[in-house]
């Protein structure tokens, strides 16, 4: 059974170019070739593609959404991701979203076929020179995860509420205001907070917390 | 006819390879910059290049172009541009390329665009601004080559409102000199006037106003 791919490029040209490409291939059907946007996740998953090959450089970071959003779904086809660059930041992030590979647009077209076989075989590929440096990233980001909960975990609720309201743009007026507190009510909490962060100034609180703060707001994150 | 096909994207350029090849034609070599383009240039002399132009030409596709144009004449270039601006076309119509085609082109199109090059013609994407013609424009396109270098200079003079004795005075001609090529522009550009020259050489950037140091500095090409 051959695999079946989805094309998903910006430029038309070489949308068109590695279709014809892939279909010289005996064990390769392409689904679909589009360019300039990225269709909505719920058309892909309608063509039923084994392998999406995806712009990473589109605009506006769609790859990565689209990425995020195949991922979650059942039937999900493995995304091949593809860009003229191949920094550990950009793939440590495709990783994060679900990305099955990422192939920089410099490679030879040998070698994104056989990424496309691998993938569609349930492996994953990182370009080898960057493979290091991802793994590094996507630790590093966890252990510092750890910390940022920890910090967070030492503080009250309602020095959090405090310091979301600041993260959202509110002044210290308008935080006594909503939180139906006095102004230096605010301030104890604020130097509180700042004691237990270990920082000396609102801004680096917030902004050391910011994150966090944000993750449990919207309950994105169970980790 | 021999190519040599020059992108940052080597997979494009094996994918073209690939088709091109199956019609007869031979890639002579891939190069993924500009200066790797020149150097295939240089050892295989290939009948057309396809060169790319991307955002900023960081790479220097227009470098590479005019090198190409100006030690390897034999060889025509097509440059393919992840940009459709005006200002990027008529930059590569003065490095002398043969043609300009947007990346949203079809493969067929470029393909065919190639095949005209290589056979001494030019191609300039339609659809790209740079070649943008008023709605209703009946006067046809003529090829800026026609003109001389020298030609151009005065087309741009006379675009810039110069009178005949300043341009002669600028240009160290004498005056009678100056109007034979004034005569030769208007003939060559099919018109009745200076007036209608110049409205006609802005309309089809014929000249280009901006050199490579503005546009540089353009937003479209920054």
């Amino acid at each position: 059974m051959g695999i079946s791919v989805f094309i998903i490029d910006q430029e038309r040209t070489f949308a068109d170019a590695l279709a014809a490409r892939l279909e010289a291939e005996e064990d390769v059907q392409v689904v679909v070739a589009v360019h300039r946007r990225a269709p909505a996740a719920s058309l892909i998953l309608a063509r039923h593609a084994d392998v999406v090959i995806l712009d990473a450089d589109l605009p506006h970071n769609a790859a990565i959404r689209l990425c995020e959003e195949l991922s979650g779904r059942q039937d999900a086809p493995r995304v091949v991701l593809l860009s003229y660059a191949a920094d550990a930041e950009r793939i440590a992030a495709a990783v994060r979203a679900g990305a099955a590979a990422w192939v920089s647009k410099d490679e030879s077209l040998a070698q994104l076929l056989d990424v496309i076989r691998r993938v569609a075989a349930g492996q994953t590929w990182i370009p080898p020179a960057e493979i290091g440096n991802v793994l590094r990233l996507l630790l590093r980001e966890r252990e510092q995860r750890r910390e940022d909960d920890k910090l967070l975990a030492a503080l009250t609720p309602r020095e959090r509420e405090v310091l979301t309201c600041l993260a959202d743009g509110a002044g210290r007026r308008d935080v006594a205001d909503l939180l139906h507190v006095s102004a230096n009510t605010v301030r104890t909490h604020l130097q509180n907070v700042m004691a237990k962060l270990g920082v000396h100034s609102t801004l680096e609180a917030v902004a050391l917390t910011r994150a966090q703060l944000e993750r449990a707001a919207e309950g994105l994150d169970p980790r | 006819m021999r190519l040599v096909l020059c992108d940052g994207n080597r997979i494009l350029c094996e994918a073209l390879a690939a088709i091109l090849e199956a019609r007869g034609h031979q890639v002579a070599a891939i190069a993924t910059t500009p200066a790797g383009g020149v150097g295939a240039v240089a050892v295989h002399g290939p009948d057309v290049v396809l060169l790319d132009l991307r955002r900023g030409d960081s790479a220097g596709g227009l470098a590479a172009a005019r090198t190409i144009r100006q030690y390897y004449p034999g060889t025509a270039v097509l440059m393919l541009s992840s940009l459709t601006e005006r200002a990027a076309c008529s930059a590569a119509r003065r490095a002398g390329v043969g043609g300009f085609l947007g990346k949203d082109q079809s493969v067929e199109r470029i393909v065919t665009a190639l095949e005209v090059i290589a056979a001494g013609g030019a191609v300039f994407d339609p659809a790209g601004p740079g070649h943008a013609r008023p709605a209703g424009g009946r006067r046809p396109a003529f090829p800026p080559c026609a003109l001389t270098p020298r030609e151009k200079e005065v087309l741009r003079r006379i675009v810039a409102g110069q009178s005949t004795v300043r341009m002669a005075d600028e240009m160290k001609i004498t005056t009678s000199t100056l109007r034979t090529y004034v005569k030769n522009v208007l003939t060559k550009t099919g018109s009745h006037s200076r007036l209608q020259a110049a409205a006609l050489a802005a309309r089809q950037d014929l000249i280009g106003d901006a050199t490579e140091q503005d546009l540089a500095g353009t937003p479209q090409l920054a």
